[in-house]
């Protein structure tokens, strides 16, 4: 879209009208002040701030000394903004205009001067829902990414985070923003990620899920490659960790790169508490994490092809509990698996006031009654309750709880035990052939040479990690 | 970084494969499996001192030098023997599947499934087998120590024990036995300034030779030196004959430390099978695309 | 995703052709917990297994009695096997015990019929029965343990544990059977008001026994 403008105002103001003909929104202000400088001031209702252009552009206009003044003239001299421009480019001043900004053109002059006077109403920053702490900041990014940006300056105060952004060509023309610090990431990251930012081909961006998809490695796996965070203290430590963030006009959620595989099990409270519970939450995590994708599997395993390993007491309960159920327990536990998705999803999607009523339905109907009526064995609901609360335990890797369970649940059902660790091993592969913007997705956990463990499986105290640049350590890791 | 096979999971794999099998040897000749093993990592430390004269990187650059003639005769040769290898390897581990604990898997359904594994695990090349080695010969080794330390009230010594363990013939048996995954392995094993493998593969070596007679030792020192040798595979079945709490017969969980080292021993025949096709070709493993940083 | 689908089409017609899909759970099993070879008069054998069923959550494990003639091992267990509708389940069998009869005639046939089975685990013990039948041993009912054969089986172990009985499990007995070695066995017999208890240990040469030693008396 663009519009040619002449040196007379009553065609330009003709031209830009026609741009936006039928948009009621769209305002156009003439002005002519008494020394006879002659202006037209174009904004769109509900995206600017009025009191600012009430005060800083169309009382300056009014009672500017002289007409016959140029564009540069009137920005430097006349107006009273901050942010105020010349913009030849009649794209940039459309895309400026569409955004909040306000456009004045000056008889005379076809070039329009584009004023910052935005003043859409945006969320303020509150905690993320996702990502709550018991300790520690409670900053959330919102919609706005100058905002983010802000936040992100106050906590980096060193002149070498450098942010470039672009806007992005599509419908929606959404900014979308590189940050890194100069000196910790390296340059080729930053470059291969603003390569992968501008072939993005979609007629539109919505949210940092669209550039995420459309940027990171291995898209098919559900291992997330891209790290994700909606906190600006998070993003903050990534960056001093040596990563790119990306940030996504109108999405509160920040991207990194790369992302490895330990990240998933950190949790933002790691940092915030004592080295000692840190550790301890984490290797809770990993070994929820391991439950709640082995556990089912292994029951059906163990009660369809190793019995014997079953003391005799269990293996009689079990027998007890599954006599008159029609089903096979691979077929039970999957069964329940997909109930358990299935409310899981209907919970998201549940309004909050029927949401108690949900939970009576799911736990007492589903659970006790089918129990009840031998549907189902309690056993097996007990396994899948256990699957179901330790995979909570790592948010990050949900997709992947998910794939693996129900893989791992297959490998057991068909193989005993030895399909279980088959699965495993063909996962840990899968692993081991991810990459993230070229690191090795296992890195420090795997180690090659020397193994950097101050923040892997267990966070070490901050006086023994006192420099955080994690793909510094690739180097001496090789 | 680019990819490149670092020690620690070279020794890594080398561990898992000479410790594969262990599953089919006769519980008394523990050892000439033990000699067979330190032979074998002397015969690592040759080649290794060769590669570092000869200045290769590792084997398939000496093909890569070789007249067009010797190397395709060369690539051949390797296709087809490890590929023979790595069917008869899949075939021995669904063999014994099917009689310890997967009665329904036929053993050619069995062979076709371990192949079809192992191939995922392999098709990404030796670098991204070794870095999968290395937490899969923890896994391996951890089960088989664990078993072992836990039997140890149940080990019965016996002079019957003694006779047979060592004849030359056996050692030769049992070098013969692991030679091949060392030549596969070996193939991809050369010198390196920046990452020296002496080290880690000498450690896998003895490891694997440490582990293999304590195993087979084990076996005979658990259920007799007599009802070993009539046991279908002995240090599978001695491996369930002690309890950990209330946990009795494990042998399964045993097993599967095992068949991790059988799915290596496959994955490592394929791996050269891939290699040799890509050496016939003339061409390169293709990189992945990635960011040096 | 095309790969994926090929893979997981290859995926299920191997879990079709292995026909893992319609194989049931644990409840197709009864497990024995201990069993008892007697002679019978017309010199056939009788099996005594003792299986373990447990019909609700809430109740407790009940023993049932199966009986089973054949003139050897082999004919045993798969006397056994026709009165279940599942198989003999013998995994978590513990102990079996020999008429006193039936072990001067030689073991050897049961060793290698117990061995030959898959699901026995090596580790059963084996004992003989002194002045009683193997029957009547099996069957007795327990002192502390609310099942009988788990009750016997922690009784041997607790012996042998002390050093009071020869601790032999099957894999043992095999050994010194194939090498033609001496061995005893644990005796046990009945008190008179019907529990089970060690009785000395029975001698074996050439896997035949040749008497009962220890305990109350000595047997020549």
């Amino acid at each position: 879209m663009s519009v040619q403008f002449t040196d007379d105002l009553s065609e330009n103001i003709k031209a830009l009208q026609a741009v936006f003909s039928g948009d009621s929104t769209f305002v156009t202000r003439r002005v002519r002040s008494p020394s006879g400088l002659c202006c037209a001031v174009f904004f769109f209702d509900g995206m600017v701030n009025n009191a600012a252009i009430n005060e800083s552009v169309i009382r300056p206009l009014v009672r500017a000394p002289s007409a016959g003044l140029s564009a540069e003239a009137v920005a430097q001299g006349v107006l009273q903004v901050n942010d105020c421009k010349v913009v030849p480019d009649t794209g940039a001043m459309l895309s400026a205009l569409l955004y909040g900004d306000t456009v004045i053109l000056v008889a005379g002059d076809r070039r329009p001067i584009v004023v910052n006077t935005k003043g859409f109403s945006l969320r303020s920053p509150s905690e993320p829902e996702n990502e709550k702490v018991l300790r520690g900041p409670r900053e959330g990014f919102t919609e706005s990414f100058m905002i983010n940006l802000s936040m992100l300056r106050r906590r980096v105060n060193d002149p070498r985070l450098t942010c470039s952004f672009a806007r992005y060509a599509g419908k929606t023309q959404t900014v979308v923003c590189v940050c890194w610090i100069k000196g910790l990431t390296p340059p080729a990251l930053v470059r291969e990620m603003q390569r992968r930012i501008r072939k993005i081909s979609l007629d539109g961006i919505l949210d940092a899920n669209y550039v995420a998809e459309c940027v990171r490695d291995a898209p098919g796996s559900p291992f997330p490659t891209l790290g994700t965070t909606e906190r600006p203290d998070v993003a903050v430590a990534r960056l001093l960790e040596g990563r790119v963030v990306v940030l996504t006009d109108g999405s509160p959620v920040a991207l990194s790169a790369p992302c490895i595989l330990q990240e998933c099990f950190q949790a933002n409270d790691d940092y915030y508490i004592s080295f000692r519970q840190a550790a301890v939450s984490r290797a809770l995590r990993a070994a929820g994490f391991l439950l709640s994708i082995v556990v089912p599997a292994l029951y059906v395993a163990l009660l369809a092809f190793h019995p014997e390993l079953l003391p005799t007491r269990l293996l009689l309960a079990i027998n007890a509990a599954q006599k008159g159920v029609p089903l096979p327990p691979f077929w039970e536990i999957l069964l329940l698996l997909l109930v358990f998705e299935t409310l899981k999803e209907a919970g998201t999607r549940t309004p909050s006031v029927m949401g108690s009523t949900m939970s009576i339905v799911g736990g007492l109907v589903l659970g006790q009654a089918a129990v009840s009526a031998r549907f189902l064995s309690a056993p097996a609901v007990i396994i899948v309750a256990i699957a179901a609360v330790t995979g909570l335990t790592i948010p990050k890797l949900q997709s992947a709880a998910l794939v693996l369970r129900f893989s791992l649940l297959a490998a057991g059902a068909a193989a005993g035990i030895y399909g279980l660790v088959f699965g495993l091993a063909l996962a840990v592969c899968h692993l081991c052939t991810l990459r993230s913007f070229g690191t090795p997705y296992l890195l420090n956990l795997i180690p090659r040479v020397r193994a950097r463990t101050a923040d892997t499986w267990l966070r070490a105290p901050w006086r023994d990690m006192p420099r955080r640049r994690f793909l510094a350590r690739q180097e001496e890791d090789t | 970084m680019p990819d490149k096979i670092f020690p620690r999971g070279r020794g890594a794999l080398l561990f898992l494969v000479l410790l594969a099998h262990v599953l089919f040897v006769p519980a008394v000749s523990w050892l000439g499996v033990l000699c067979a093993g330190g032979l074998n990592a002397l015969l690592c430390l040759l080649w290794l001192a060769a590669a570092k004269k000869i200045q290769a990187p590792d084997a398939w650059a000496l093909i890569r030098r070789a007249p067009v003639w010797l190397r395709r005769l060369s690539c051949l040769a390797l296709l087809l023997l490890s590929a023979w290898y790595a069917l008869r390897t899949a075939q021995r581990g669904a063999i014994f599947l099917n009689q310890t604990a997967l009665p329904e898997w036929s053993a050619w359904a069995g062979t076709i499934a371990l192949l079809i594994l192992c191939w995922r695990i392999a098709r990404r090349g030796a670098p991204a087998l070794c870095l999968w080695a290395v937490p899969m010969a923890w896994l391996a080794g951890g089960i088989a120590v664990l078993s072992l330390v836990l039997s140890l009230s149940d080990w019965q010594f016996t002079p019957a024990l003694l006779s047979g363990a060592f004849s030359p013939s056996g050692v030769l048996r049992q070098l013969l036995a692991v030679l091949p995954a060392t030549f596969f392995l070996l193939l991809f094993t050369g010198y390196d300034a920046d990452l020296p493998s002496g080290r880690p593969v000498l450690t896998g070596a003895l490891c694997a030779a440490i582990l293999a007679g304590l195993t087979v030792l084990r076996a005979g020192a658990v259920l007799g030196p007599a009802c070993a040798r009539m046991t279908a595979y002995p240090v599978y079945a001695a491996s369930g004959v002690f309890a950990a709490g209330t946990l009795a017969r494990s042998e399964v969980i045993f097993g599967v430390a095992f068949a991790i080292c059988i799915l290596a021993k496959t994955a490592l025949a394929l791996s050269v099978i891939r290699q040799s096709w890509l050496a016939l070709r003339g061409g390169q493993p293709s990189k992945q695309k990635e960011v040096q940083t | 995703m095309k790969r994926c689908l090929q893979l997981a089409a290859l995926a299920l017609c191997l879990l079709l052709c292995a026909g893992c899909t319609s194989r049931g759970g644990a409840g197709d099993l009864l497990p024995i917990l201990s069993a008892g070879i007697s002679a019978q008069p017309d010199g056939s054998l009788q099996l005594t297994a003792e299986a373990v069923r447990q019909n609700s959550l809430e109740g407790d494990a009940a023993s049932l009695y199966l009986t089973a003639s054949g003139n050897n091992p082999d004919a045993l267990f798969a006397g056994a096997e026709q009165l279940l509708a599942g198989k003999l389940y013998l995994s978590h069998a513990r102990t079996v015990v020999i008429d006193a009869s039936i072990a001067e005639q030689g073991i050897g046939p049961l060793i290698r019929a117990l061995l030959a089975r898959s699901d026995v685990r090596l580790t059963l013990r084996l004992a003989v029965a002194r002045d009683v039948t193997a029957d009547e041993i099996v069957r007795a009912q327990a002192v502390v343990e609310d099942i009988p054969g788990e009750a016997l089986g922690s009784l041997l172990d607790g012996h042998t544990a002390r050093g009071e009985l020869p601790d032999l499990p099957l894999c043992r007995v095999a050994d010194r059977i194939l090498s033609g070695g001496d061995f005893s066995l644990p005796a046990v017999t009945l008190t008179g008001d019907g529990r089970v208890i060690p009785a000395g240990q029975a001698d074996f040469r050439l896997a035949r026994m040749t008497g009962f030693s220890g305990g109350d008396s000595d047997a020549g």
